[in-house]
């Protein structure tokens, strides 16, 4: 009777404990601020009285606990936890910097993971590589003095050049990493100046001369030669922990012979690789498949090379089943997974486009299913690209979705529509997959978007965020019914004098010639409408392949005659059949009073370059009017240095100088075009009256054979590649005889032997 | 079952619940951006919707409750009715949400929109937060009211006990925020959905059973 109105002990107990375990699990588990994980944090990220702090949070859940227990209430033991749980706040305590502890990752951004890392011929590990402060210093020593550089690339010297050693290439860089942030605290602190802050000789040298540690990196065996700044990456931290991020600036030096050897290889096989090819390229995977990859895309004869390699490498046969997308795209996003990244393009990328091709049911499954991985409470994102690559990274298991966003943003399967379109309704981000689809909705869709950037309030400092990201999902979306309004959003939103809008308005300009290089309307929109500056606009209209670029380069230079030099700077480096005729017009204008100035060499350098009837013609019509303009061509085309065979044509032209001063400056041209027409003439000139000439043919046919015998020992002979491919000799057999170089007090000179 | 006593429940939350539905109705149908599962409007509505159930279902003028509880019917079978009948109405609510959706009202309604008809399945997401809030809010509300009449050796319940309607919405609260954080902890990712209906079944089922306990011994005024 008694224990009527009393309630049942235990089953309160439970069922209050059981109401109250989020509030306990979340005390002692969450990331970063439960009890758990700041003792593992304790000192670094805290402070020294972190730990003592921790110890006082859970004798407050401890007593909370107890009390629910013997007392069965509730009220108290949740003051405990909360008012335990703000003890946090003094756990945080920054101790200015005295505690400091420093990371160096290295290699995270990279587009190649498994590099060698050598620090003063300690091997630390392969890339990405993690090593904190004290375990680098424990495992290596310093060195006294600059070391022996096994390989250097270097220029000749030359007077007044004062950024050899800067632009050279060494064995050993130095790597004073933590040097630099020795002087760190929470305001900045006193650091002494980056190597990447340096730029010439006069202030790298000194550099070198204290360096105490040096680091070289490797891959597959292959010796890598980096250039002594340029280390790219930052830093970032918390409380006492400073992570730094860098990612090394190396070249394996014999990659470019190493893929001549391949490639003469799949040549004699007319392009369709053996086994024993595709093993050894497997091996060298990373170092072959980029250049590969553009070689393909400019022959595509090679196209059926790169096929085999990538079928075989994740095993996909001729004919792709559904059982074999699943397999292939499993492969795929382990390897993501492993690597933490996905490269664009890469064996993997050329991997998904030819599985997902056929089997938009698969991709659309494996997408469902990759979008359902929570992420992590940390998780990030990254992508670090270049003109050759795309290295997309994230963190955690959700890095599985990257191969699949880029496959369901190329093939756009039905399936995913709608479920894209939510997801898009819930984070803008995904607002590129659903608007590249080629439907009526996606076109409402984006612009509905678009509207909302235009007319989004502007924050506290009068910036429109929201334009900006506008600006860059438009990079992303290559739908046509939407690029009317796509480039009137962007010419009339971006540029002003904010630099951030300008940057998104160039991007997605690079975006439009990229994607768009022929089309007729692009050049005139660019000159009109895009928010760039002239210089700008002209360099990107000059990209273009399409015959409306004359005019607007016309009117560019006729306003600004920087814009000519600007667009004749990317015609040298690219060059562009369309162009033709305002490179006629650029040589008339800097003939011409307005113009007179020095030529561009740019234009000279492009002329020569570009192989149509037009520059053709032009040339001969010059040639053919003699006197001071056919000199004054000479002139221009021997004060350059050029190799261009194409240019055989000429040497009949050359041949009919009769004057002396222009025969003398054909002699000068005939080397550059280098055909045997070329040789042939020189040979006939050898005895010719005139001392001079006679002099200068000799010379030059000196430099004939010089070039020849270069080219014959050059020449990949069918027992290198066989050595190569069967591994009896390595990639790094192919260099040349290294020259070592060794510090003298002041400088690198080479060693004497 | 004794149809009387379900009766006179419903009549005490027929007006109350009838203004849930049309709160939810009118939310469901002209909120303007595709409704999704992290609705904290929808966990809100959900929470308020277990709390009203609860006070109302268990909560008895002195008039009645003497009559009630003078009936021929044993404490045990009392409770579960009642307690049957609040889920049923929240599981009620939810089906005329579902319903809602999809029969396209809401469609027909943001035709103009840029995200229907695609996104019709998918807004039935909203259903998720109120399934989980009103539920685990209703069987807490039920123990900590019942609870708290038990201890204080109160002869009749008291809507006015702030603590009984703070305490499970304030750990509802952190219950919702350990369901974020578990989903995203890295090592318990793959066991996270079993983990959190394992947890809310033994959370309805701790609390149910000990407000069944609290009810059948709190005295009752004759």
């Amino acid at each position: 009777m008694c224990n009527q109105y009393k309630e049942n002990f235990w089953l309160c107990r439970a069922a209050l404990l059981v109401v109250t375990l989020p509030l306990f699990l979340g005390a002692l588990l969450a990331p970063s601020v439960g009890a758990v994980n700041l003792l593992k944090q304790g000192i670094v990220l805290r402070g020294p009285a972190a730990i003592p702090i921790v110890y006082v949070m859970l004798a407050g859940y401890i007593a909370a606990f107890v009390l629910l227990m013997l007392r069965a209430r509730i009220t108290l033991p949740l003051v405990l936890i909360f008012a335990s749980y703000f003890l946090i706040i003094f756990a945080n305590r920054d101790n200015g910097g005295e505690n400091l502890q420093i990371v160096l990752e290295i290699g995270f951004g990279e587009r190649i993971v498994g590099n060698d890392v050598y620090c003063n011929e300690v091997f630390l590990g392969q890339t990405p590589l993690k090593i904190s402060r004290e375990e680098f210093y424990e495992k290596v020593k310093s060195w006294p003095a600059p070391p022996r550089q096994q390989r250097m690339e270097i220029e000749p010297e030359e007077a007044g050049d004062n950024s050899r050693y800067y632009r050279a290439k060494y064995y050993w860089i130095p790597f004073d990493i933590f040097d630099y942030y020795e002087g760190y605290n929470s305001f900045g602190g006193d650091r002494k100046r980056p190597l990447w802050n340096v730029h010439d000789d006069e202030k790298l040298l000194p550099f070198f001369k204290t360096a105490k540690y040096w680091c070289h990196f490797d891959k597959d065996g292959c010796i890598g030669l980096s250039r002594p700044s340029g280390f790219s990456g930052g830093s970032s931290g918390h409380g006492n922990l400073l992570t730094i991020d860098a990612n090394p600036p190396f070249e394996i030096a014999s990659v470019d012979k190493h893929f001549q050897v391949v490639l003469e290889d799949l040549r004699r096989k007319r392009f369709l690789p053996d086994q024993r090819w595709l093993e050894h390229f497997s091996t060298y995977q990373d170092l072959l498949f980029g250049p590969l990859y553009e070689f393909a895309a400019k022959n595509p004869e090679a196209g059926p090379a790169l096929d085999a390699f990538v079928r075989n490498e994740l095993n996909i046969p001729g004919t792709v089943t559904a059982g074999d997308c699943r397999r292939a795209l499993d492969e795929i996003l382990d390897r993501a997974e492993r690597t933490g990244r996905f490269v664009v393009p890469s064996p993997e990328s050329v991997g998904v486009e030819l599985v997902c091709k056929d089997h938009p049911d698969v991709l659309a499954e494996y997408f469902v299913k990759a979008f359902k991985i929570p992420r992590d409470w940390d998780s990030s994102n990254g992508v670090r690209s270049s003109d050759d690559y795309k290295a997309y990274r994230r963190s955690g298991r959700t890095v599985r979705q990257l191969p699949l966003e880029y496959a369901v943003g190329k093939y756009c399967p039905p399936q995913l529509y709608n479920r894209l379109v939510y997801m898009a309704a819930k984070d803008s981000k995904y607002l590129e997959f659903a608007a590249n689809y080629p439907r009526p909705e996606s076109v409402k869709l984006f612009r509905h978007y678009l509207s909302k950037a235009k007319t989004a309030r502007p924050n506290v400092f009068g910036h429109r965020n929201s334009v900006g990201q506008a600006i860059s999902m438009c990079v992303k979306v290559h739908n046509p019914a939407l690029e009317n309004d796509i480039r009137s959003f962007v010419s009339n939103q971006a540029g002003g004098s904010r630099i951030r809008d300008n940057i998104y308005a160039q991007k997605f300009v690079e975006s439009r010639i990229h994607r768009y290089k022929s089309d007729p309307n692009l050049p005139g929109w660019i000159q009109h409408w895009a928010p760039l500056e002239d210089r700008k606009k002209a360099e990107m209209i000059a990209k273009l392949r399409s015959k409306n670029i004359l005019h607007p380069l016309r009117y560019l230079s006729s306003v600004n005659p920087r814009c000519r030099e600007s667009a004749l700077s990317v015609l040298n480096q690219d060059p562009n059949p369309y162009a033709d005729e305002f490179l006629i017009d650029s040589y008339r204008w800097y003939t011409s009073p307005a113009g007179s100035r020095n030529m561009e060499s740019d234009l000279i350098w492009a002329m020569l370059k570009l192989d149509t009837p037009k520059i053709r013609g032009f040339i001969r019509e010059i040639w053919d009017k003699g006197g001071p303009d056919r000199i004054k061509l000479l002139e221009q085309m021997r004060s350059h240095s050029w190799y261009h065979p194409h240019l055989d044509w000429l040497v009949p032209m050359i041949e009919q100088l009769t004057d002396k001063d222009q025969r003398n400056i054909g002699v000068a041209l005939l080397p550059k075009i280098g055909t045997d027409n070329a040789k042939a003439l020189l040979e006939k000139w050898a005895n010719d009256p005139n001392k001079k000439i006679a002099g200068g043919v000799k010379w030059y046919l000196n430099k004939f054979e010089q070039k020849q015998e270069e080219a014959e020992k050059n020449q990949i002979s069918p027992e290198t590649v066989d050595q190569l491919l069967s591994g009896r000799i390595k990639p790094d057999d192919l260099l040349d005889p290294a020259q070592a170089y060794v510090w003298d007090g002041e400088r690198y000179v080479p060693e004497q032997q | 079952m004794n149809w009387q006593m379900i009766k006179l429940d419903l009549r005490k939350v027929a007006l109350g619940y009838f203004m849930f539905l049309t709160a939810f109705l009118a939310y469901v149908l002209f909120w303007p951006k595709p409704l999704k599962a992290a609705d904290p409007f929808a966990m809100a509505g959900g929470i308020g919707l277990g709390v009203f159930l609860a006070l109302r279902i268990f909560i008895d003028s002195r008039s009645t409750e003497a009559f009630i509880f003078s009936r021929p019917v044993s404490r045990g079978r009392f409770f579960r009715q009642r307690w049957l009948l609040g889920l049923f109405l929240q599981v009620a609510a939810l089906a005329f949400i579902a319903l809602l959706l999809s029969i396209g009202a809401r469609c027909w309604i943001h035709s103009g929109g840029p995200y229907h008809p695609m996104v019709k399945w998918y807004e039935l997401n909203i259903l998720w937060p109120i399934a989980i809030s009103a539920p685990l809010v209703y069987s807490m509300t039920v123990f900590f009211m019942l609870r708290n009449r038990l201890l204080r050796k109160q002869t009749q319940n008291s809507a006015r006990g702030k603590i009984v309607l703070l305490a499970p919405v304030g750990i509802l609260a952190v219950c919702i925020s350990f369901s974020l954080f578990v989903s995203h902890v890295p090592f318990v990712w793959i066991a996270s959905g079993h983990a959190m209906l394992f947890y809310g079944i033994l959370l309805v089922a701790l609390t149910t059973w000990a407000s069944r306990d609290c009810f059948t011994k709190m005295e009752v005024r004759s």
